[in-house]
């Protein structure tokens, strides 16, 4: 499988592997977005395929997508118009309309491969998604068990009381 | 939904961490109660200093003032209880009496003067009842300092200074600033500071550069920015202070003479003015006739680290404006703007608050479009209701509000259950 990042076929290629096997080839620019890889390909060059073993092909793919979007607005063309912040912003928005659960996994991935543009972003969708909730909405959507007992959480609840109203 | 509990159980604190740190400050404080482990994480002060990296939203004070005849004073209400609006989640909070610390007992009222990085430099009776004494404190690390004695004598609420609070955002120590505000006195200033817990007289006035009374003064990265009156051009000057070098500068700024007063505001760290000014109107400009002024409300960023010359963010006439908040009345006026400031630096919206109604549009200057926000909780809905509170005096001459803008700090916060 071949994952298409960037036509500029003079660059250096790597080669990721995923946990389920698929192999990605992309641009070296591409995979500098992520600070891990970077270290890992200056470490050992572009020769070897580089195993992720924790991020899945669906998850890889698309953090890669992420990845030589952004790689791409770095570059400039003569030929074509720069990207603008305003599509920037919204091509991000789109990136992280995806259920839950795939932004649930983007985090790790991203978190291990260090990319910390992503990693906001996604942080920042889960932060809108849970935003002006009560504690008890809280627990529910993460599934986070309640271990304060009635007078430990009323105690806290005295300390800042407006927030709760 | 099994997987989900798995992956965000799953999640590194440090990603826990950095998704918490987008929030704003009361959904923080009120998150504490989810788990230990969140309360924990979200005490600890290298958290705090995520927050402040990441941190975008901000908060608007407002206070509403009763004018009679010989006096204006604060209503009731606000008095009592201290409350702001969450810009970005639009949602008010009230922080009643008795309920936090900041309050010495039940019946103390305190109210809002100055704010910076959620401390709130606010005015609070006394020990024997009488006189009122500065009082600081922080909402949300419920601490708060009665401020000693104050050089300048006040005896109503409508001859008080102008008062700046300015923190430091690492160590929580603090200054307070008091700029004369009377047009017949001299412009006396004096500084509070936090670590010595004493008040000092600056030596060094702004009046050899023309200044009179101080009309507006805010603090952004530790320097004082103050419009005065001027005493020659009767214009208005803008000028910055350096408290180190004990040393005023001029800002290189022309602000119109309007009898409603030029005002600054700190928003994302950059400084703005909003102001009036007059402007001929097109279709009168014809020769013989009178020229006609249209009156145009104007947001303006000053350039702190360049020439300090002006940048128009926002030029919106009177008459537009008063369509918007559908207020008719002569004396229409804004009493505050918030510039509001997205990610990439950009300003595409302003809050406006109306100084009669108290009312909040956040406008769109893409679009040219307005939205009203969640009104005040205690504001009557229509805008001639006079304060409904048992106030000794009869029904005031006019009412209006007026806005602070801060940030919140979670640092202070107190750290129980921790093991």
């Amino acid at each position: 499988m071949h994952f298409q990042g960037s036509p500029n076929m003079a660059e250096k290629r790597v080669k990721l592997i995923s946990s389920d096997n698929d192999e990605f080839e992309v641009d070296e620019a591409v995979a500098f977005e992520s600070e891990t890889l970077r270290n890992m390909i200056q470490d050992t060059g572009t020769n070897v395929p580089i195993s992720i073993p924790n991020v899945s092909s669906d998850i890889l793919a698309k953090v890669l997508e992420y990845c030589s979007y952004h790689a791409e607005t770095m570059e400039t063309h003569d030929d074509k118009p720069p990207i603008t912040d305003a599509q920037i912003r919204e091509w991000d928005a789109d990136f992280v309309d995806v259920h839950p659960a795939t932004l649930y996994s983007l985090i790790l991935a991203a978190n291990y491969l260090n990319i910390k543009n992503l990693l906001d972003l996604i942080c920042q969708a889960v932060a809108n998604n849970i935003r002006g909730k009560t504690a008890v909405e809280i627990r529910k959507i993460l599934h986070i068990q309640d271990d304060f007992t009635y007078e430990e959480e009323m105690e806290i609840r005295r300390e800042t009381k407006w927030a709760f109203d | 939904m099994d997987s989900n509990r798995c992956l965000w159980g799953g999640l590194p604190s440090e990603v826990i961490e950095r998704v918490l740190s987008f929030l704003p400050v009361p959904d923080l404080c009120r998150f504490r109660t989810v788990c230990k482990r969140w309360n924990e994480l979200l005490c600890k002060p290298n958290f705090h200093d995520l927050c402040e990296l990441n941190r975008k939203n901000a908060y608007l004070f407002v206070t509403c003032y009763l004018e009679y005849r010989a006096f204006t004073m604060v209503d009731y209400n606000f008095k009592e209880t201290t409350s702001f609006l969450d810009l970005e989640a639009r949602r008010w909070y009230l922080i009643k009496p008795g309920e936090s610390r900041a309050t010495r007992n039940d019946e103390e009222m305190i109210y809002v003067l100055a704010v910076d990085d959620g401390l709130v430099c606010g005015l609070a009776p006394g020990k024997d009842g009488e006189d009122y004494s500065l009082v600081v404190s922080d909402v949300i690390a419920r601490t708060r300092r009665e401020l000693p004695e104050w050089p300048i004598a006040c005896d109503s609420d409508d001859d008080l200074p102008i008062i700046v609070t300015a923190v430091d955002v690492s160590s929580r120590s603090y200054k307070v600033f008091v700029l004369n505000s009377c047009e017949l006195e001299e412009t006396g200033m004096h500084v509070y500071e936090s670590c010595t817990n004493e008040w000092r007289a600056l030596k060094n006035p702004p009046e050899a550069l023309g200044a009179r009374n101080a009309v507006s003064a805010v603090a952004l990265h530790g320097i004082l920015y103050a419009i005065f009156r001027q005493e020659t051009r009767g214009r208005f000057v803008l000028l910055h202070y350096n408290l180190q070098e004990d040393s005023w500068k001029e800002v290189s700024m022309s602000i119109p003479r309007k009898k409603r007063h030029p005002q600054l505001v700190v928003s994302s760290n950059r400084l703005f003015v909003m102001m009036w000014m007059g402007v001929p109107c097109g279709s009168c400009s014809e020769q013989g006739s009178q020229r006609k002024f249209q009156l145009l409300f104007e947001l303006r960023e000053i350039l702190v680290t360049g020439s300090g010359a002006g940048r128009v963010v926002a030029r919106i006439s009177k008459t537009h404006l008063q369509e918007i908040f559908d207020e008719q009345d002569k004396n229409f006026d804004i009493a505050y703007a918030v510039p509001c400031i997205n990610s990439s630096g950009a300003c595409q919206s302003i809050v406006l608050m109306s100084r009669l109604s108290g009312v909040l549009i956040s406008y769109d200057l893409v679009n040219r479009s307005a939205i009203v926000l969640p009104a005040h909780p205690l504001i009557p809905s229509s805008y001639q209701g006079f304060s409904r509170n048992p106030s000794p005096y009869s029904n005031p001459l006019a009412i209006y509000y007026q806005g602070k803008y801060t940030n919140l700090s979670l640092r202070n916060l107190s750290s129980r259950f921790l093991e």
